[in-house]
């Protein structure tokens, strides 16, 4: 049975190995992942690989069901959001080249942290874990 | 004779690569353009075949398009796109685009002169309608109508353009000869999908949190009798935001020959079919997820529910009042019209 202490260590470790095949992750989302991979497999739903998500790009991704997310790569820091917008409850879209959020049923518009930019939605968006694995991105629902 | 035989084969090549390109010359079919939101892209569907025959795809459209509608004689789509404020006509020969007009705010569902000179544009984030000339391409005068305007119908006198508000609650009437604002009829709640009666007495429209629909005499302006809409002996569910059940209802049409108005039920996946003018409850129909928009053959056999949801398009005999074909489309199936065309792309 190994310590926490020792957990993070091998987390670290393990974060470590991705960050030089990939080249892309930053520091500050390897310390935010390090306690979810001390866990025993994975907590979320593998929605793509960092290698087709890189900095400046978004993709959106089933989570199953009615359940989807809008995943984006600023500056090498993945961050995942519930594509559901908070105007009425639409699922929303990447515009690729706004580097927007957007919503198809009445134009409202976050950016890549999730804020409001325009349009009708009252409030931004709820974000989600977001846990890098040997190249795989995962989005932990909560 | 081989020069002959090389000479004969380089023009069928050639005949040959030009069909790619060239618009076919057709006999007039009518066809079915739906516009898929978040795929940016729209399915065109053979009427009455109901085969997916083409994509106009996301490189031609794209940016999530809210609204497709029709020339009167098929040649163009006015399509508008949500995430870059804009109209496009796009050509139903070649499926190429052929000009856009910026428009001054996030562009709803849009209506055609009857001359169709002007393009009237709702433009929800800024209460306006613009009003765009299709021959210059030019937004030739902006009019405040009111908060959230995301509906228009044409009267069919052709004197009056109607806008829906969702958020002020009301419907706006624009005189069409001056592009002025006549009066605004206070409603309940926001205006969702509305229409006019052929004699331009009464307005029938869907509300936000109405399982059902008003309708409005148009000579007192004020609701006179409330339609609730069959549940199908489902419980309506608790609205979620995780399933757009702030819009409670989306989707209502007059046939074009007008015996039938056709109600969509999006909460639980029905459609209602009632008879005209006596509306009478004729039938519900089960179909997909979300039912977003109801649009008629032109020859009233059959209406077409785009299920948003499900990334389906129900095909509904009137006649028989059942489903007669489900297709697939495109991702979240908003908006669509029907149109006859003579040439398309082979």
């Amino acid at each position: 049975m190994s310590s926490p202490a020792i957990s993070r260590r091998r987390a670290l470790g393990v974060l470590g190995s991705v960050v030089a095949w990939s080249g892309a992750v930053a520091g500050a989302f390897l310390s935010g992942c390090a306690s979810v991979l001390g866990r025993r497999g994975h907590p979320g739903t593998a929605v793509g690989t960092l290698d087709k998500l890189p900095p400046g790009s978004g993709l959106r991704a089933s989570l199953g069901g009615d359940e989807s997310t809008i995943v984006v790569n600023v500056d090498g820091t993945v961050r995942a959001f519930r594509a559901v917008c908070t105007h009425e409850g639409c699922p929303l879209g990447w515009n690729a080249q706004q580097h927007l959020i957007r919503c198809p049923c009445h134009g409202g518009a976050y950016d890549t942290a999730g804020r409001v930019v325009s349009g009708p939605p009252p409030a931004p968006l709820t974000e989600l874990r977001a846990v890098l694995d040997h190249g795989t991105i995962y989005v932990v629902r909560e | 004779m081989s020069s002959s035989i090389a000479r004969i084969a380089s023009f069928l090549a050639m005949a040959a690569g030009a069909r790619l390109v060239a618009p076919t010359a057709l006999a007039a079919q009518e066809y079915l353009y739906v516009g898929n939101s978040l795929g940016g892209d729209i399915s065109v569907i053979s009427i009455p075949a109901h085969k997916v025959v083409r994509t106009i795809p996301e490189s031609v459209v794209g940016n999530h398009p809210d609204d497709v509608i029709a020339s009167r004689n098929g040649d163009v789509l006015y399509i508008s796109r949500l995430d870059v404020n804009d109209v496009i006509a796009v050509s139903t020969a070649t499926e190429q685009m052929l000009w856009r007009v910026e428009v001054p705010g996030v562009p709803n569902h849009l209506t055609l002169s009857p001359d169709e000179q002007f393009l009237y544009v709702p433009i929800y984030d800024k209460g306006l309608l613009a009003v765009v000339d299709t021959k210059t391409h030019q937004v030739v005068t902006t009019l405040d109508v009111g908060k959230g305007p995301h509906g228009t119908q044409l009267g069919p006198t052709g004197k009056h353009l109607y806008i829906g508000n969702m958020e002020s609650n009301d419907v706006a009437v624009v005189e069409v000869g001056t592009h002025r604002l006549e009066k605004r009829i206070p409603l309940p709640e926001g205006v969702r999908p509305f229409l006019i009666s052929r004699d331009e007495k009464y307005l029938y429209a869907q509300l936000s949190k109405l399982h059902g629909f008003v309708i409005v005499d148009l000579t007192s302006d004020s609701v006179v009798r409330t339609v609730a809409l069959p549940t199908g002996g489902k419980k309506l569910p608790e609205a979620t935001l995780g399933m757009s059940h702030y819009v409670m209802n989306h989707g209502l049409g007059l046939s074009p020959d007008g015996k039938y108005l056709v109600a969509n039920g999006s909460l639980i996946g029905l459609t209602a079919i009632y008879s005209m003018p006596d509306l009478q409850l004729l039938g519900s129909v089960p179909v997909g997820r979300e039912p977003n928009w109801v649009t008629f053959s032109r020859d009233s056999k059959y209406a077409y529910v785009s299920n948003r949801r499900d990334n389906t398009l129900s095909v509904i005999s009137l006649l028989e009042r059942k489903e007669v074909a489900r297709l697939k489309v495109g991702e979240f199936p908003q908006r669509m019209t029907t149109t006859v065309i003579a040439r398309r792309p082979n």
